[in-house]
């Protein structure tokens, strides 16, 4: 029998690489897709994402035992998203950046052709169009907010206080933000 | 017997997955037996929501979790950092941070000014620790300035791009680093131009924001010990910071 989530960030607190391993292949998809449908920019959420389970692992000795761990990853992740929306508003770096350029008219671009990991591929840049694809396909004319319950309730499977917990949102505002969203889709597929 | 208004939450609930009260279900179920306008609609709201079973075949490359293996891989937990009992261990990991921090954008500066003043420019960077020797044991690495940017391409990468969420992820991903002993490291030998002024100014202004909060922007990651004096740690900063006015 495969173990449990809690079973596996318990072997984490003894520093088990493995079983941060077997975790990442459980969430990489799920919780990548959600990161990507609050931030909508690839590189940023593989940051997050990275972020996140790299905290994870670090203080695995934080989770409460009894605890359930899908609900303190997510808490994380949209946690470290939010930082970053902020951060984005507050202070955007392109501004230094400005104040960095050079005299060659291109602010900053020799460091992104220095920094090879950062340059993304064909492969990688095809993988964020069609990313955005589905994203339009399958979420259109949904909002962010309603957007990030329908992935946490269709793609991550959360129950209503499952997500109110996540988003600290009360579950009354998780349910009807469902039902908006589901309606609406329903509307879509009748037109 | 609920009518159909009152019972069209309930379904929606069901087909979003949500567990029913036993009484409850049985009620829907008996109303959708009765009702075909209220059957039609659930039968609608299940394919509305099956629809979205695309979303279940997003991929993401595999690569992603490999960076984070080998990140945890590579590093010991922040936590150990966070864990030492001295607080003047912590000083001084910390104050060579923010010289690490100062001089990482430095070297952005000097990058995008070094094009038409500097075409000559050493490349080379020597190691010059501001730790105090003998209390952290950290390798005197001589590195290059592309093994340097291979090595914190990232995180120049995401300073720029603004993907880092806070200062404090910046600094905790920096002493992370720095514990590893591989960006143990200050500038040496090279030219600031005039504009690098301003951006040290602003990184200095990040630490001033983060000692002012009395803790790392990050909640429980970069935290300024309780035995710290701030005048000390600033006063540690403005050290690293005339280091590098004197380069210039």
């Amino acid at each position: 029998m495969a173990p449990t989530d809690e079973q596996l960030i318990e072997l984490c607190k003894e520093e088990d690489v493995s079983a941060l391993d077997e975790l990442l292949k459980r969430y990489r998809n799920p919780l990548m897709g959600f990161i990507y449908s609050v931030i909508r920019d690839y590189h940023q959420a593989q940051d997050i994402f990275q972020e996140t389970f790299i905290r994870v692992y670090r203080e695995a000795r934080r989770f409460r035992t009894g605890a359930v761990f899908k609900t303190w990853l997510y808490t994380i992740a949209i946690n470290r998203c939010r930082d970053a929306i902020r951060k984005k508003k507050r202070r955007p770096i392109i501004s230094l950046d400005t104040e960095w350029a050079g005299s060659d008219g291109e602010p900053g671009q020799r460091i992104m052709d220095k920094v090879a990991s950062a340059d993304p591929g064909p492969r990688e840049e095809a993988g964020c169009r069609e990313l955005e694809e589905i994203f339009q396909r399958e979420l259109l004319g949904l909002s962010d907010e309603h957007r990030q319950v329908v992935i946490l309730s269709r793609l991550n499977r959360f129950k209503y206080y499952e997500i109110a917990e996540i988003l600290d949102i009360p579950s009354g505002t998780v349910r009807s933000r469902l039902h908006y969203a589901l309606e609406e889709l329903r509307k879509r597929m009748r037109t | 017997m609920k009518n159909c208004d009152e019972i069209k939450g309930y379904m929606l609930d069901q087909v979003l997955g949500e567990v029913l009260p036993r009484d409850i279900e049985v009620e829907l179920r008996d109303h959708l037996s009765l009702c075909p306008s209220c059957r039609r609609q659930f039968e609608e709201y299940e394919v509305a929501w099956r629809s979205l079973d695309g979303l279940k075949d997003i991929r993401f490359p595999e690569s992603i979790s490999l960076n984070v293996l080998r990140q945890v891989a590579a590093k010991p937990r922040v936590i150990r950092f966070l864990g030492w009992s001295s607080p003047r261990w912590r000083f001084l990991a910390l104050a060579a941070a923010a010289s690490l921090l100062l001089t990482a954008g430095i070297y952005i500066l000097l990058q995008s000014g070094s094009i038409v003043d500097q075409a000559d420019q050493p490349t080379s960077i020597s190691s010059a620790s501001t730790f105090v020797p003998g209390e952290v044991s950290m390798p005197d690495l001589k590195i290059t300035m592309d093994s340097y940017l291979n090595e914190t391409g990232n995180i120049l990468y995401g300073i720029r791009e603004g993907s880092y969420s806070s200062w404090g992820s910046i600094l905790s991903e920096i002493i992370s680093r720095d514990i590893q002993g591989r960006s143990n490291f200050l500038l040496e030998s090279v030219d600031l131009p005039p504009h690098s002024r301003p951006v040290i100014g602003v990184l200095h202004d990040a630490f001033q924001q983060i000692l002012r909060s009395g803790r790392g922007h990050e909640k429980d990651e970069v935290r300024l010990p309780p035995g710290i004096n701030p005048e000390a740690l600033l006063a540690e900063i403005e050290k690293a910071r005339c280091e590098v006015m004197i380069v210039q």
